[in-house]
């Protein structure tokens, strides 16, 4: 695809995709498709192949997953810079294991299954840099896991809201260090920690005295 | 090749290193050397730079992730046939858990350097173990999801559930797993009081699902 200037520096200062070899990164814009979503379109929906991985170039979207027969949880909130869909790329058309569904009007840069297949098999090495960013979320989930079922709800939260912070500052290189904002409304976090709205604002509250994060609206600034 | 090597025979019944062609399997264990383990000995120790992968051949070994107050907690027991280290292996990023002997245990162990003179020499053979690391994660993926939006009697039947279909991707079996995992260590893994755990397991044992043993707990489902 024609990439903008301003887009192409968006995602060029998100540390995954800002580290590839520059041979890569225009590789995949090259190969890739802009696509627009209406408000509350899903852009992948969990169980169908994958069809490819894409990045948020503007807009909101969230990541939902089936917990048993009925509901859907949700696990991340993602904007600018928000890359999704590595799961069902990486394994080469596995069914995916998330629905990514536009919250807003959202605009994308996607790099379709096929697209990604040509890459590696031109250059096999260029695999195991895509893995990068997996790896980097695996690692999240995993000490997530282990936290969320040993920990009190306070701290639970407290992890979650560092998470969000590390997937944003993997966002935007230029707040690696200090404090990061992230736009996510309560009822978002009730849901993502599984508490309820005023469990949660009670949470918040006590994390805002010990001086960790500071709460605004539709937002909340993670300090520490 | 006249006789067949039993330690390929053996992991080549785990749906993992089963799946690899036959030539990247005998490359692995030609790589790999033999290591033994005694009960409380670590093959792997949480936040270090990642030694390589290993795969329990004999005896049992403990996931374990280390809390920020400072304890530990239990997230998967595996047996004969499991494969561990893949994350530190692949990322080359300090290890995420430690993975404790048990019992006495031996164990296939490929280091960071056979892997990356394996793939340097075949940059594809990196796809084949991503496929460990994506199957690890696409659980993950799914028990966090589960923490959230299940109640507790349902999230502990998947939790046992999902833990029985590891140990049959390990070494399949035809009869009941049997998950080597105490009511303290289970109820801690899912945040509910002995109390509660020991009412959901008679539940779940009402039900058919699981039969309820000492230090252990058989899948039946």
């Amino acid at each position: 695809m024609e990439i903008s200037a301003r887009d192409a520096d968006l995602l060029r200062q998100g540390p995954w995709f800002g580290h590839l070899p520059a041979r890569l990164q225009d590789l995949i814009f090259d190969r890739s498709v802009e696509r627009s979503y209406g408000k509350g379109e899903a852009i992948l929906r969990e169980g169908e192949p994958g069809k490819g991985m894409g990045a948020v170039l503007d807009g909101r979207v969230h990541l939902l997953r089936r917990a048993g027969d009925a509901n859907e949880v949700l696990l991340d909130v993602g904007d600018t810079g928000f890359w999704f869909g590595h799961y069902g790329t990486l394994s080469g058309g596995a069914p995916s294991i998330g629905s990514i569904v536009a919250i807003t009007p959202v605009r994308t840069l996607f790099l379709p299954v096929a697209a990604f297949e040509r890459i590696v098999g031109a250059e096999p090495r260029f695999y195991r840099m895509f893995a990068d960013i997996l790896l980097d979320r695996h690692a999240h989930m995993f000490r997530y896991l282990a936290e969320a079922q040993g920990l009190p709800p306070e701290e639970r939260l407290r992890t979650r809201l560092l998470d969000l912070a590390h997937v944003r500052r993997a966002s935007e290189s230029r707040h690696r260090s200090g404090a990061v904002s992230i736009p996510v409304s309560q009822a978002e976090l009730a849901t993502m920690v599984g508490v309820s709205r005023q469990t949660l604002s009670a949470l918040l509250a006590r994390l805002e005295s010990r001086g960790l994060i500071e709460v605004g609206f539709r937002t909340v600034r993670v300090l520490a | 090749m006249d006789a067949r090597d039993p330690v390929v025979d053996l992991l080549g019944q785990g749906r993992w290193f089963g799946g690899l062609s036959p030539a990247l399997q005998r490359q692995i264990v030609e790589r790999s050397t033999i290591e033994r383990f005694e009960p409380g000995e670590f093959l792997i120790e949480e936040g270090t730079s990642p030694p390589g992968m290993y795969a329990v051949l004999e005896g049992r070994v403990r996931v374990r992730r280390r809390l920020p107050d400072g304890s530990d907690i239990t997230l998967h027991v595996g047996g004969r046939g499991f494969w561990v280290g893949e994350y530190g292996l692949v990322s080359g990023k300090p290890t995420i858990g430690s993975t404790v002997a048990d019992t006495r245990v031996r164990a296939l162990f490929l280091s960071t350097t056979a892997f990356e003179r394996i793939v340097d020499d075949e940059p594809m053979h990196c796809r084949a173990f991503m496929a460990l690391v994506l199957e690890r994660y696409r659980r993950v993926f799914g028990l966090v999801a589960e923490l959230q939006g299940l109640p507790s009697e349902e999230r502990l039947r998947r939790r046992l559930l999902n833990m029985a279909s590891m140990w049959r991707d390990d070494l399949p079996v035809s009869e009941p797993v049997a998950i080597p995992l105490s009511q303290v260590e289970l109820a801690r893994m899912l945040g509910l009081s002995r109390q509660r755990l020991s009412t959901l397991l008679k539940r779940l044992q009402a039900q058919g699902t699981i039969e309820v043993g000492f230090r252990s707990i058989r899948v039946l489902g």
